[in-house]
């Protein structure tokens, strides 16, 4: 096992360097993944539009009881009330709808004479389609009660609002079992860190031993190059553990209600996507001489993987390419077996076997992988430079 | 001088595999986003919402209520898409187009209506509302005309008579189109990167750095003309890499950056600038070997990007409402700032703001190279 001792030694003294990467990315995957949150749930719930609200007008019962009405359709959001800052929160999403009530808007409308309010929001989209008819509704229904009686404001507004205050009885055809929220989020963007921190570490590690002369040595050696692969490899699949446990470690913290079984099962999947990026490292690792290159591929693949298979984006909001390409990603075949997971309703044979197929596909990536590697290899051995 | 300075740019072109590596990684992945992206603004946009109706006989007004329902656009304009694509269906016909996906929801309709669902969402919602909606129409006319029993005729009159009450407000300017912040965020990233041109540049001129260092070091040549011609040298690559990539990016992938070119390139200029003047102050502070601070500089450009929105937009501005401090020291928050108001403002003081900083950053990065790399004399190395 001499192979095998040199790779710890290279390890332990890479070791400082590997963690620090290492736990920068494990603070984005924290950071990112207490600032997303699941919004599913066993119930129907009525989406909020996120929206600005913004009262240039005098206070007045009409007002008053349009706003009171629009806090069952919408979340209000404050936000900074100039051109640049309503501008900054419709591009980040902060809000996806501002509206504004203008000054002198109560007059009008009370007069029949009615003004506009102004609205900005995303051009075309479904949510301001939403709150344009939410809005409308209420005005259109405040102005038949002026039209077609004497009512005094406040009455109009009592009306009004027991009108409006209907709710269709809505039921959910599926009920899913538990809110595992952050969990799901949490192993997701792990795949990223996953990715990034593997493939650096790992060429870095194996550039040490990449120098010509250190090869030529080693290859003299009567150790058959079968067998110093397999315990090459081995070294390294100790630091895909090391670093898969600490994934796994911090995960605990973010277990939420999800059950030992359900816990289990998303380790056994990271650990195969490890296996798989193990192997991709690896033939990274043979074929690269240099650290801008290791650098360089880490990023493609890191980012390009998280992409391409609904880490960052989810999957129902990629383009039909992109998903086309994902799936001849590992990382797609994890988060697919992520979500079934957190779809796990009976435990059936079909929903189990289900998610195994997706880990087994990315065990086949490490395969496949590492055989390209093998082939690699047995042609460099003989190639001068 | 000019000759150090050519020397010096040949040597790091002749590193193929480096320059196409440098080159080419951000390339690759500003068009793996393009791919990634390019359904999803398309996704926010509305469509009409697929919606079943189950047929029943006892309500009398269903016939009524589908056509209502089929009628109704989202607004005014005779082109406009419909707000709903209604099919009449069985029960059991609409349940497993539920399941299958081809329906968002099926309506009973009744007396009072009910609507069946497969998960919470926008489309759900909008639905509930119209059906909330009708029912409300209902109501008002019937309290109405309680309160008005002889106006019946002009109360159905207005009831039907619907006003739009909103108008677009700031039109005109670019659109807040989201994706565009992961591009300005993946140049901030190559831009960053050019921290590494930096560090070798500084690498090989400091004797207790390399053995290139070393030799340089015996010759009798200034270090203020050694660090000006290695760093320039770095910029030049760094920068033709980054012009490669912006001209990828607006000719094909067809990224908006604003009207003005040379802004554009400005920025970038000044981008890359910061990048390399960060990457050698790094590699003079420091005496750790190559391989660490490498590792370290690619983890914290990452992260760095990351507070800028590489992979959440939100993150953005939530550093920039939340901790309003770290937008002006985050170098990767400026140069994506610095795009962005180049899109989306038109004024351009936070433009000017942004390159401002950058540059101030850029020349507190090279005085501190300068000063610690300077007449710097080792007992043994």
């Amino acid at each position: 096992m001499q192979v095998f001792k040199l790779y710890l030694k290279i390890i332990k003294k890479n070791l400082p360097g590997i963690m620090v990467y290492l736990g920068i990315f494990l603070f984005i995957v924290v950071l990112i993944t207490t600032i997303t949150r699941d919004t599913s749930s066993t119930t129907f719930e009525q989406s909020k539009v996120k929206i600005a609200y913004i009262n240039e007008d005098i206070e007045n019962p009409l007002i008053n009881g349009f706003k009171d009405y629009l806090k069952d359709y919408v979340e209000f959001v404050e936000i900074e009330e100039t051109e640049e800052g309503m501008r900054d929160a419709l591009f980040f999403r902060v809000v996806e709808y501002i509206v504004i009530i203008p000054d002198g808007f109560v007059e009008g409308f009370e007069n029949d004479n009615p003004m506009k309010l102004k609205k900005l929001a995303v051009p075309d989209s479904t949510s301001a389609t939403y709150i344009d008819m939410t809005i409308e509704n209420y005005f259109n229904t405040a102005e038949n009660y002026i039209k077609n009686t004497d009512l005094s404001p406040e009455e109009i507004v009592n009306y009004v609002k027991e009108d409006l205050d209907v709710s269709t009885k809505t039921n959910l055809s599926v009920k899913k079992t538990e809110d595992n929220g952050a969990l799901k989020f949490y192993f997701n963007y792990s795949s990223y860190a996953l990715t990034a921190v593997l493939i650096i570490a790992i060429s870095s590690m194996m550039l040490s031993l990449g120098n010509i002369h250190i090869k030529r040595r080693n290859r003299v050696s009567p150790i058959p190059i079968g067998k110093s692969q397999f315990q090459q490899v081995l070294g390294l699949f100790f630091i895909v553990l090391l670093i898969d446990l600490l994934l796994i470690f911090v995960g605990l913290f973010f277990r939420g209600e999800a059950n030992g079984f359900v816990f289990g099962l998303l380790s056994m999947n990271l650990l195969s996507l490890s296996i798989a990026i193990l192997s991709i490292a690896y033939l990274v690792g043979t074929t690269i001489r240099n650290r801008e290159a290791a650098n360089g591929v880490a990023n493609i693949l890191s980012l390009g993987f998280a992409f391409l298979s609904g880490v960052f984006v989810p999957k129902e909001l990629l383009g039909e390419t992109a998903l086309q390409i994902g799936k001849f990603t590992p990382t797609y075949w994890f988060v697919m077996a992520n979500d079934s997971i957190f779809n796990l309703s009976n435990y059936s044979f079909d929903e189990l076997s289900n998610i195994l197929i997706s880990m087994v596909v990315q065990l086949g990536f490490g395969v496949a992988f590492f055989a390209i590697t093998l082939v690699i290899n047995k042609k460099n051995r003989t190639s001068v430079e | 001088m000019l000759k150090l300075y050519m020397t010096r740019v040949k040597c790091l072109i002749r590193n193929k595999s480096n320059v196409f590596w440098t080159f080419l990684f951000p390339i690759v992945l500003a068009t793996l986003f393009h791919l990634a992206f390019s359904n999803l603004n398309s996704s926010e946009v509305f469509h009409s919402i697929p919606i079943g109706v189950i047929e029943n006989n006892e309500y009398e007004n269903t016939e009524i209520f589908i056509e209502t329902m089929s009628s109704i656009k989202t607004s005014e304009n005779q082109k406009a898409p419909k707000l709903f694509e209604v099919s009449v269906l069985e029960k059991e016909k609409a349940e497993e187009a539920l399941k299958e996906d081809k329906i968002i929801g099926y309506i009973y309709p009744k007396e009072d209506m009910e609507l069946t669902v497969k998960e919470s969402g926008i489309e759900q919602t909008i639905v509930k509302s119209f059906l909330d909606g009708y029912s409300r129409s209902v109501n008002t006319v019937q309290s109405l005309i309680e309160l008005n029993p002889q106006n019946i005729e002009n109360i159905l009159e207005d009831i039907q008579e619907n006003n739009a009450y909103l108008e677009d407000y700031l039109q005109g300017g670019s659109s807040p189109d989201t994706t565009l912040n992961f591009f300005y965020s993946l140049i901030a990233m190559a831009c960053l990167f050019g921290c590494f041109w930096g560090l070798t540049a500084i690498t090989d001129i400091q004797a207790n750095l390399s053995l290139v260092g070393a030799r340089i070091n015996i010759a009798p040549m200034k270090k203020m003309k050694l660090l000006f011609c290695n760093i320039s040298a770095a910029l030049t690559v760094h920068f033709t890499g980054i012009l490669l990539l912006m001209a990828y990016l607006m000719n094909v992938l067809k990224i908006n950056f604003g009207d003005d070119l040379n802004f554009v390139v400005l920025s970038s200029f000044v981008s890359s600038l910061l990048g390399v003047s960060l990457g050698a102050m790094v590699s003079a502070l420091s005496n750790k070997d190559l391989n660490f601070k490498y590792n370290i500089m690619s983890a914290v450009t990452m992260f760095s990007c990351f507070l800028s929105g590489l992979m959440s937009v939100q993150v953005k501005y939530i550093v920039a409402t939340r901790v309003p401090l770290l937008q002006y020291i985050n170098p990767a928050h400026i140069i994506t700032d610095a795009f962005y108001s180049l899109y989306y403002y038109e004024t351009k003081e936070r433009f000017f703001l942004n390159i401002g900083l950058m540059i101030s950053y850029s020349l507190a990065f090279s005085i501190i190279t300068y000063m610690s790399t300077r007449r710097k004399k080792y007992a043994s190395i």
